[in-house]
């Protein structure tokens, strides 16, 4: 079952099963998640939640480059590694 | 024109829909299933769940059929042969899709060798000419025995869907 192989336990099982409906829109479900901005260019990168999942679980990474988004991230890596030269 | 296009005036369909209350044939259309709802099809036929008991009876032609329990999501090669099943079902038509594939694709949802589900191709059996009376969306993967028959008695009037569309904030 995928609920008792799921890593991040989201999927729970349940006996519902009165789902039969007339219009397919009824069925659909829409989740809203806050987005994270990077700091550099202002984009829109990656949700709150996954963002506070990553930091709380990965604690090697610099905060310096947490809040940029991934074309930032590489420039900055970059311009710090030849800078140090 | 096709006996089973003609245009119905939409008293004529409400009186036929209205007596179709029990004992409705179904005919058992595979668009390309993994075979997991069909397996769960033959569970309510067969004494398990029995629903011959309500009348409800497996047919072999689409053309004694009242209902089409379609399952899977529609793959292009099957596609020309549901349309002619579906335009070979008498009027009111009316289809059942059972399972996750055929409401919305399932995990093929946007694979170029499927049609993503019959909600997609609505509007082309409609350009073809082929009307569907009522359509039920059955999800489930595969979808329960239970849900099944639920759902026909949603498709017959005998109960109210429960489900809506809901919007949450994470």
């Amino acid at each position: 079952m995928c609920a008792e192989v799921c890593p991040e336990k989201a999927i729970s099982v349940t006996r519902e099963f009165e789902l039969a409906s007339t219009k397919i829109d009824d069925l659909r479900e829409d989740v809203v998640h806050d987005t994270i901005t990077c700091r550099k260019c202002g984009k829109k990168f990656t949700t709150k939640k996954l963002y506070v999942r990553v930091v709380e679980s990965i604690n090697v990474l610099s905060s310096e480059i947490m809040d940029l988004c991934p074309d930032c991230r590489r420039i900055e890596t970059l311009s710090k590694a030849t800078l140090a030269r | 024109m096709n006996i089973a296009e003609r245009n119905y005036s939409r008293e004529w369909l409400e009186n036929a829909l209205k007596r179709l209350k029990k004992s409705i044939w179904v005919f058992h259309l595979n668009t390309g299933s993994c075979n997991g709802c069909d397996i769960e099809i033959l569970d309510v036929l067969t004494p398990r769940f029995d629903v011959e008991r309500f009348g409800i009876k497996l047919v072999v032609s689409p053309r004694h059929a009242d209902l089409v329990l379609l399952t899977g999501p529609v793959t292009i090669k099957t596609l020309s042969k549901v349309v002619r099943a579906l335009r070979a079902v008498p009027r009111p038509r009316l289809v059942l899709a059972i399972g996750s594939c055929a409401v919305g694709g399932n995990i093929w949802f946007e694979s170029y060798a499927t049609m993503g589900g019959f909600s997609k191709i609505a509007k082309l059996l409609e350009e073809a000419g082929v009307i569907i009376d009522n359509i039920v969306y059955v999800p489930g993967c595969p979808a329960r025995p239970e849900a099944i028959i639920y759902g026909v008695a949603v498709l017959l009037g005998l109960v109210n869907p429960k489900v809506s569309y809901r919007r949450v904030n994470a």
